[in-house]
């Protein structure tokens, strides 16, 4: 016979065996950044107010790539960055146009 | 684009180290790519800078079409701008300043706002940087907005000109419902974790969902991967209003879906011009046409002369003109879409040993027109149509074009033994002015030279779409749908300019037209 003390119990182990993936996950926040420094193509930190490697331009590559913040080598795979540098024409193009280096902006049709 | 590997300075037009500056390419590109690294997967300044590269600033460098006569050492690279896209406030006019002086690695601190940039490697100057402390708090760090969900002022910095050119796109609230409706580009093209179509779905990746435009070839793989239209009006995605097409009493509504799509109706008309006709056989003398622009001639949806960069420079791009006309219409796997067919018209290169066709540069063709004297062959070349631009259409014009164009190669030391220069009108290619041969060409399009656009912009809500006072839109005698003129020609031999009805492009019979325009 099932009592009320059997259902608790089975409940409760049921409850602490839960699998980790079925609890909620901690994931990291994303969409703000937090305070953060210019850097310069060596990685240094620009600090205008303390007057820190203030005469050398930033670099985003580091600024926003720096400590794995940001993919930088993925983010600029996408096709607004390579402009078709990164794809071969296909035979159609190829076929047509004698100067065609991609299907893009980058050496491509207009 | 010149090759990588190139014979002599006559192989080569743009370097990659041209088409970093604003005047070429990179005015737009955000940076990154091949702004940041040569075909061999070098970082230019890197490479450049490497004694063992044996590479010169502005040398010849072995006539490599990544390093002739660049400066990369004293440049640097133009590294992927982040803040171009994310940052609103964004500085484009700042950055491009400094591209166009070869400053590519201060163009970022100038873009964002952060600095201010003095002096010009194009001048043989180290630039000097100077730093605003108040774009940064008290400890030093950056204060500048950031915004994770591109703001559509920053897409368009680079969409909203050359989508005018191209497409006619005007990017006003009055004309795009969803503009109107406060939405933002990223809702529809979104990227990364918010997009759904698993091509694109993940961490920071950053290729945009994009539709399938013919006239655009970039990562074909990733064609219809944007929010389409049905998701949202069919399905309701994101409380989307669902659409009715209470007019289609009759129930015929897929019978339209099936043929025509959404943007068909919802595209009526179109209130920016496009330059649907191209020339760069003859030169514009139009007034603010900026430098090697010259070359171009262009004209508008009614193929009039439309001094394209002459409004650009004028507007500063705070304004495009409004000119309404119907678009043209096409079709494209299997449906009627809105589109711009553009029209070009060029001096090509016919070898003798490779298919296709090259194309003459920009330079040479700025070149003999700026000899126009030395070239007098060039002086039969009229006005016949009196609109205001000079174009090729007698067969003694293209002749003497043909001719000129000739003579200045040869005069440059480029040889004519294995190739002979042709002028390419639409869809023929002309190898003197009598003889012509027809190209090959998708249906869609006027010539395979000539890039046909979709038109998915300027969005007309269902009170303004085709459709929305009755069958009769469409279906009526003389209905602009089947009646709409269609350019066949810009000038003819007689320097007339040659027009079709729309149903003939679409290819509808006299019988089926005649069906199709009776009343219901």
């Amino acid at each position: 016979m099932i009592t009320r003390k059997t259902v608790l119990i089975v409940g409760i182990i049921f409850f602490l065996n839960t699998p980790a993936e079925s609890k909620p996950v901690n994931k990291p926040f994303s969409g703000v950044c937090p305070p953060f420094f210019l850097r310069d193509e060596q990685g240094q930190i620009i600090n205008p107010i303390k007057n820190e490697n203030a005469t050398i331009p930033y670099s985003p590559k580091q600024t926003c790539g720096l400590a794995e913040c940001h993919n930088y080598d993925k983010i600029t795979k996408g096709y607004h960055f390579q402009q078709g540098k990164d794809e071969e024409a296909n035979a159609k193009l190829k076929s047509l146009y004698q100067w065609i280096l991609s299907p893009g902006q980058y050496g491509g049709r207009w | 684009m010149a090759k990588k590997e190139n014979r002599s300075a006559a192989e080569i037009d743009l370097t990659s180290f041209d088409f970093a500056t604003a005047a070429a390419c990179g005015s737009c590109h955000p940076g990154g790519g091949p702004l940041e690294y040569d075909r061999k997967g070098n970082r230019y300044d890197v490479f450049a800078a490497d004694p063992k590269n044996n590479i010169i600033s502005g040398g010849d460098n072995a006539f490599d079409g990544d390093y002739f006569k660049a400066r990369w050492q004293e440049s640097g690279v133009v590294e992927a701008d982040c803040l171009m896209c994310h940052s609103p406030g964004y500085d484009l006019s700042a950055r491009n300043r400094q591209l166009s002086v070869f400053n590519y690695k201060w163009a970022a601190s100038a873009g964002a706002g952060v600095a201010r940039v003095t002096g010009e490697v194009k001048k043989g100057e180290k630039p000097v940087i100077q730093y605003q402390p108040d774009k940064f708090d008290s400890d030093g760090h950056l204060t500048v907005p950031i915004i994770k969900e591109v703001p559509t002022e920053n897409c368009l910095f680079c969409h909203a000109e050359t989508d005018w050119k191209k497409k006619g796109t005007s990017y006003n609230h009055r004309f795009d419902v969803h503009l109107r409706a406060g939405m933002k580009c990223i809702e529809c093209h979104p990227a990364g974790t918010s997009a759904r179509d698993k091509r694109i779905n993940s961490k920071e990746e950053h290729n945009f969902g994009k539709g399938d435009d013919p006239g655009a070839l970039v990562r074909d793989d990733l064609d219809n991967t944007m929010i389409t239209c049905e998701e949202c009006h069919e399905k309701g995605l994101n409380r989307a209003p669902l659409m009715k097409h209470a007019s289609f009493t009759d129930g015929s509504f897929e019978v339209h879906q099936e043929k025509i799509a959404c943007q068909t109706c919802h595209v009526p008309q179109k209130a920016v011009k496009a330059a649907l006709v191209q020339d760069s056989t003859v030169l514009n003398s139009k007034p603010r046409v900026p430098g090697l622009k010259r070359i171009w001639s262009f004209y508008g949806p009614d193929v009039t002369p439309w001094n394209y960069y002459g409004e650009v420079d004028l507007t500063k791009g705070k304004g495009k003109p409004l000119f309404f006309y119907t678009p043209q219409l096409r079709w494209y796997k299997e449906k009627i879409y809105p589109v711009s067919s553009l029209y070009s018209i060029w001096y090509g290169l016919k070898s003798n040993d490779r298919k296709g066709l090259n194309q003459v540069f920009m330079q040479d063709i700025w070149g003999m027109w700026s000899q126009k004297d030395t070239y007098s062959l060039l002086s039969k070349i009229q006005d016949d149509n009196g609109d205001g631009f000079i174009e090729a259409n007698r067969p003694e014009e293209i002749d003497a074009a043909l001719k000129a164009m000739q003579a200045y190669l040869t005069n440059k030391g480029i040889s004519l033994k294995s190739q002979q220069v042709v002028l390419v009108k639409g869809n023929e290619m002309y190898l003197s002015g009598n003889k012509k041969i027809s190209l090959l060409k998708e249906p869609y399009e006027y010539s395979a030279y000539g890039s046909t656009f979709k038109l998915s912009h300027d969005i007309a809500s269902a009170g303004a779409a085709l459709g929305a006072t009755g069958c009769a839109d469409c279906h009526r005698k003389d209905a602009p749908f089947f009646s709409r003129p269609f350019m066949t020609d810009p000038f003819g031999a007689d320097g007339k300019i040659k027009w079709i009805p729309a149903y003939k492009v679409l290819n509808y019979s006299e019988e089926a037209l005649k069906e199709q325009t009776q009343e219901r």
